[in-house]
């Protein structure tokens, strides 16, 4: 996996990535989180702000204050659930759900590892274009209680739809994943 | 009403239940699907790590269904929030598009923006309606409480395409109420079911879900329904996020097409109910062996 995240953050040089990021991040401001006026109803709606203490008006104010490399950091950015409740409800039009997603994409792209099960999914992908092999469950009949392991066509389900040409998606996935930072942007 | 289906991984790998029981009660709706090949991830789970390449994963997908001509149905919600969100960007951003397209030519695929991006609750409740699928009934579900989980990203984010409203969404109490069951309001009615954090911290993710199913016990409602295999296994599987918040859960919880399908009288195995966790026997059986409350 780790050669996974180097491919991403060895595309460009690392002048590139932070020319791109300054970038990103002050349009980032520019645009929306200016507007930020510490109301605080993104955090009482949060479903991480109680058990992660997750508080998305602090990423706010601390985005707008400059602590964007403790922001980069900090595993705070992992917890969000991206439920988007708070994009939804900000009377400001702000987005702290949007500041979180970049901020973690720019920490990946420096080539901070992302947690573990980032790491193990984009893995998968690249091993097989989705995330695991069709598999065997438990199927137990409600009229006669027996039980039997079932595949898909088992279960009276047609062949499952995935790459056909393994190879042709590695290259073409890989190559998505390099450009990941590059100029025009998101 | 025919459709490209986009099934994602969930679906296809592992929640044939959802998958026997949409197709099963669909098809009894006049609903036919084109089953396209080569679909892969919609790219949910990158999109947060890679913006580009969960552009490109999408629009991959999108690519394969235009080609069928046809608009694209999913059943899953994760993948209808990221197909979806990813058309906006390449419909409303041509250079994006070029930059997507350069990258899908070498498998031969181009992203054109034809085709509409469908959820199967708009399908059920706008397009095929209320009054059809009343129609198909041959049994109603009287005095049962089911509670809707409408999922995240069933929802949210507004603005990207049509669907319920991001707050205080109704379709699928409606389409609860339809099976002539009672749709209860309830506090947690939009809370998440924990399934993103499950990349980041399990113990958390099946606490939000343990959470939520321990409150619709206490209420004393009787059954949830959800249309999303993600939020289905995360609330299903309730020995693990009972154990997880030290308590016993035991609230059958189904996808709404298995429910549906119980209510036009197909027969539980054909709806792949002996898949689920939870004590669904109860429903099945509900009026049958219950005296309704």
């Amino acid at each position: 996996m780790a050669n996974l995240v180097d491919q991403m953050s060895a595309a460009e040089s690392a002048k590139d990535v932070y020319r791109l990021e300054q970038r990103m991040l002050r349009e980032m401001k520019e645009n929306i989180t200016d507007q930020c006026v510490q109301c605080v109803k993104c955090t009482a709606g949060c479903p991480a702000m109680k058990l992660l203490e997750l508080h998305p008006h602090e990423i706010m104010a601390l985005f707008n204050l400059g602590f964007t490399e403790e922001l980069l950091r900090s595993e705070v950015i992992w917890t969000c659930l991206t439920c988007f409740k708070c994009k939804e409800r900000c009377p400001q039009k702000v987005a702290p759900v949007d500041v979180i997603l970049l901020l973690r994409s720019i920490a990946v792209a420096r080539g901070t590892p992302p947690p573990a099960g980032f790491a193990s999914v984009l893995q998968a992908l690249m091993d097989r274009g989705i995330i695991q092999e069709p598999v065997e469950v438990m199927l137990k009949s409600v009229k006669t209680g027996k039980k039997r392991f079932s595949d898909r066509s088992g279960c009276s389900l047609p062949a499952a739809s995935r790459p056909k040409d393994l190879e042709k998606f590695k290259e073409a996935f890989t190559n998505a994943l390099v450009q990941a930072m590059s100029e025009e942007g998101t | 009403m025919k459709y490209a289906l986009y099934l994602g991984c969930a679906i296809t790998t592992e929640a044939y239940s959802y998958e026997m029981s949409a197709r099963e009660t669909l098809s009894r709706l006049g609903v036919e699907f084109v089953d396209f090949e080569g679909a892969s991830c919609c790219g949910v789970t990158i999109r947060s790590i890679n913006p580009f390449a969960f552009l490109y994963l999408s629009a991959r997908n999108i690519a394969l269904g235009e080609a069928t001509g046809l608009d694209i149905m999913t059943f899953c919600t994760g993948c209808r929030m990221t197909l979806l969100e990813a058309k906006h960007v390449l419909d409303h951003n041509e250079k994006m598009k070029e930059r997507v397209n350069a990258v899908l030519a070498s498998e031969g695929l181009e992203y054109r923006g034809t085709s509409q991006v469908k959820h199967i609750l708009e399908l059920l409740h706008d397009i095929i309606g209320l009054e059809k699928i009343r129609s198909s009934l041959v049994r109603t579900f009287p005095g049962l409480k089911v509670v809707p989980h409408y999922g995240c990203h069933a929802i949210r984010p507004s603005g990207i395409g049509p669907q319920d409203d991001p707050e205080d969404p109704q379709k699928l109490d409606d389409l609860i109420r339809l099976l002539g069951a009672e749709a209860p309001y309830y506090p947690q009615k939009l809370d998440c079911c924990g399934a993103p954090l499950l990349l980041k911290n399990d113990n958390a993710a099946f606490t939000l879900s343990g959470q939520k199913v321990k409150s619709i016990q206490d209420y004393g409602f009787n059954a949830i329904v959800t249309i999303c295999p993600s939020c289905q296994k995360m609330l299903d599987t309730q020995d693990i996020c009972g154990r997880t918040i030290g308590a016993t859960l035991n609230v059958p919880t189904l996808y709404y097409t298995q429910l549906l399908g119980l209510a036009m009288g197909t027969d539980p195995d054909r709806l792949g109910l002996g898949m689920n966790i939870s004590p669904v026997k109860r429903i099945i059986e509900w009026g049958k062996t219950t005296a309704p409350a």
